[in-house]
């Protein structure tokens, strides 16, 4: 999986100086936005044009043709492979697992990097140590992640069956399988949550502590009544970027298992690569990536609400 | 970002250095800059570039035959890639005979020719420069060479076939009495024989007797296709527009394979390289794993798959030659290339090193050839090849495989019974008939 960066910016404010005149033609006004710091942004704006908004544009308009890669005999078809898409099973199997994958990680993911944030928090020796040793695979790059679970999962002489001493089949059964795939994921990327937890619980002044102490509040009731409130926010935006980066789910499940058994966790990334690479099918896969990507776009939104939301009670 | 699976934009070198206004911007671009621009304008007379996806241990071979046609051509200039196989290497090689800007020479799998268009992606091969380069028809295996024929023209030229093998391990089958006078492993002539001799290893090596990996769709596939064919059955009509599975035969086939996962002689999921080198009994697998058996100093020999069901037959691929598409194909850096292929036909006895079976016949009579070992001891898997289907979907790594793989899996490993297994492939085939050939006209099928 790749690293959750999808977080979604926060919508640019429109502030305008006091007093800056709308005047001027259009000249003038360029003028005035390059003297502003336009220039420092325009690489920016420049590379997110060419690799986000055109091919954003570009592949809208692939999924509306009959597409292939090589380009030849393409053909306008308007929403047809929209139309196939929501007929093909395989589309809706896929999408399926990748929400399964995302239902059963997600939890997870935050239930242990909460927990393991606690106890490196609450440590009192070695700190350092556990936070490197639980945030260590997070640095591991996908391709070496599967190769060692592979070698854990192994049937026979695999670490995890050896030591067992029994043929679980990790990767043999649908059920196993996705399971399997939970497991090695959410070893490699709890890191990252546990970090922001771990530097959410620093930030709980320790005064709140020692007044509900001193009111007689226990430690359960101390974690429960400060410490869960405390984290609320980072808590809310773990879920979204653990949903997030779990609706792309890909690398891992393809490296360790090619979306087997029965193409029981083939994921819809998974879909979309064979349809556009394997089979050539550029528009049809490009049709595809746009309705994941809606889905994409309304957890996005769903999460831009919701904050909304929180600070207007806030206010 | 899901989007970013459609093609690269088209933005042209000049548009973008315009665009780009700071210098961290150029410096930013300037990678892309180069992807951007025409990998490759006609090439100079004596210059071919030649791709290729040997990133396996038969890279050094290929490499090393280079060198010895440079040191014989002082006067060409062979620039060879070796890119990532299988669809990372097909979808550049597409895009770039699309573009008909592509290398001199390519290498392709031959059972994707029929997809790869042939007449718009691939150029023809010119027989009359064959020849001249003493490469004619009579030295390949008249079904390897008319199957890369396409409409009366030759579009690519075999270098090799490479077949699904059965390793044997030499002393366990020895102690299980299963080796011939000269130490190579007796004839298993049907499904009883067959599975008596692993029960036999089985005993003598006390654990599962067979590498064979039911989980991999790609592995079931190979198998299913070299069994079924050898009952006779075919899958597709010759025009690959109508299926002609049997369902009762490939019923017979998927029980068996479902049998030697349900009886444990075989463990889905196992590393088949892992499990020979530590004293498996047998593996059933391509035959490049010569190159890893012999790197470990494996006692061990290879033939191809026992004759379980009737006919002998032994699922099989061939790597050929082509030229992929360049407008304005043609003169000395033309006849370079096929100066070329021709050389590296005729001296495929250095490629057989990589375990590969040499196409071209006259090396398969080599003395140098015949001294191989296991090499030689398979070389009959040229005569009972059982190729993909006919049809644009199947080859390498190819849809079809996919797609048809993942029932033949889901039967091998018990999910479904064979039966169901059976109408799970005949629905794969249908959809896959009824998909429009994306690359179109051109292709036959």
């Amino acid at each position: 999986m790749t690293p959750p960066v999808t977080a979604a910016a926060p919508a640019p404010t429109r502030s305008r100086r006091p007093g800056a005149a709308d005047g001027g033609g259009p000249r003038a006004r360029l003028g005035r936005v390059f003297q502003h710091g336009g220039w420092f942004v325009a690489p920016f704006l420049l590379v997110y044009a060419l690799f986000l908004v055109w091919p954003l544009v570009s592949g809208l308009w692939y999924s509306l043709n009959e597409t292939n890669l090589a380009g030849i005999n393409t053909e306008f078809i308007g929403l047809g492979n929209y139309r196939e898409a929501f007929g093909d099973g395989e589309m809706w199997d896929a999408l399926g697992n990748t929400l399964r994958f995302t239902a059963m990680i997600t939890p997870l993911i935050v239930v242990t990097a909460f927990g393991l944030a606690l106890l490196a928090h609450n440590i009192k020796r070695g700190k350092w140590f556990w936070r490197l040793a639980f945030f260590a695979p997070f640095l591991l790059p996908s391709a070496v992640l599967a190769e060692l679970w592979r070698w854990l999962y192994e049937p026979d002489f695999g670490l995890l069956n050896n030591t067992l001493n029994h043929r679980v089949p990790w990767l043999l059964e649908g059920d196993w399988a996705m399971f399997s795939m939970v497991l090695a994921t959410l070893w490699w990327t709890v890191g990252f949550s546990f970090l922001l937890y771990l530097a959410a619980l620093q930030s709980i002044p320790n005064h709140l502590y020692e007044a509900a102490a001193l009111d007689g509040a226990g430690p359960l009731k101390r974690m429960w009544h400060i410490t869960v409130p405390m984290v609320r926010t980072i808590t809310g935006l773990i879920l979204v970027l653990q949903i997030l980066a779990s609706l792309q789910v890909f690398d891992q499940i393809f490296l360790i298992n090619e979306g087997g058994p029965n193409n029981e966790t083939r994921p819809v990334v998974q879909y979309i690569i064979q349809q556009g690479f394997t089979g050539y099918r550029i528009g049809y896969a490009s049709a595809i990536s746009y309705i994941v990507f809606l889905l994409i776009v309304v957890v996005t939104l769903a999460r831009l609400w919701l904050v909304r939301n929180r600070e207007e009670n806030i206010r | 970002m899901v989007h970013d699976f459609s093609a690269p934009p088209r933005l042209g070198r000049r548009r973008l250095l315009q665009g780009a206004t700071g210098l961290g911007a150029l410096a930013t671009l300037g990678p892309l800059g180069a992807c951007a621009a025409p990998a490759s304008l006609a090439g100079g007379d004596g210059r071919i570039r030649f791709w290729n996806l040997f990133s396996g241990g038969d890279g050094a071979n290929m490499r090393a035959m280079l060198d010895r046609f440079r040191s014989e051509y002082p006067e060409l200039t062979v620039e060879d890639t070796t890119l990532a196989w299988g669809d990372r290497y097909y979808t550049k090689l597409a895009m770039a005979g699309a573009g008909g800007r592509a290398p001199e020479v390519g290498v392709l799998h031959l059972g994707r020719l029929a997809g790869f268009a042939p007449g718009r992606l691939l150029d023809p091969i010119d027989p009359v420069l064959l020849a001249a380069e003493g490469v004619h028809r009579e030295d390949f295996n008249p079904r390897l060479w008319d199957r890369a024929m396409v409409d009366g023209e030759l579009y690519g030229l075999p270098l090799d076939v490479h077949a699904s093998l059965c390793f044997y391990n030499r002393p366990a089958c020895a102690a299980a009495g299963l080796l011939d006078g000269q130490g190579r492993l007796v004839e298993l002539t049907g499904v009883d024989t067959f599975l008596a001799a692993l029960d036999e290893v089985r005993g003598v090596i006390g654990q599962s007797p067979l590498g064979w990996n039911a989980l991999m769709s790609g592995e079931c596939w190979w198998t299913f296709l070299g069994l079924y064919q050898q009952t006779g059955g075919t899958m597709l009509s010759e025009d690959g527009t109508g299926i002609t599975l049997d369902d009762d035969r490939a019923e017979e086939v998927l029980a068996l394979m479902a049998r030697l996962v349900a009886d444990e002689y075989a463990i889905p999921g196992q590393d088949l390289v892992g499990y020979f080198v530590n004293g498996g009994g047998f593996v059933l697998f391509g035959n490049w794993l010569v190159v890893d058996f012999d790197n470990a100093g494996v006692d061990y020999g290879a033939t191809p798959y026992p004759t379980l069901f009737g006919t002998p037959a032994t699922q099989a691929e061939s790597h050929c030659l082509v030229l992929p598409h360049q407008r304005g194909r043609g003169g000395g850096a033309n006849e370079a290339a096929h100066r070329l292929i021709a050389w590296l036909v005729r001296n495929s006895v250095s490629w057989a090193e990589a375990s590969h079976v040499p196409a071209y016949l006259p090396v398969l009579e080599d003395p140098e050839y015949l001294a191989m070992e296991p090499q030689a001891e398979y070389r009959s898997a040229m005569d009972m090849a059982a190729f993909d289907p006919p049809a644009w979907f199947f080859g390498t790594s190819s849809r079809g495989q996919n797609e048809v793989g993942v029932h033949l899996s889901a039967a091998a490993l018990g999910s479904v019974s064979p039966a169901e297994g059976v109408r799970g492939v005949r629905s794969a085939l249908r959809k896959l008939i009824n998909t429009r050939n994306p690359f179109g006209e051109g292709s036959p099928a």
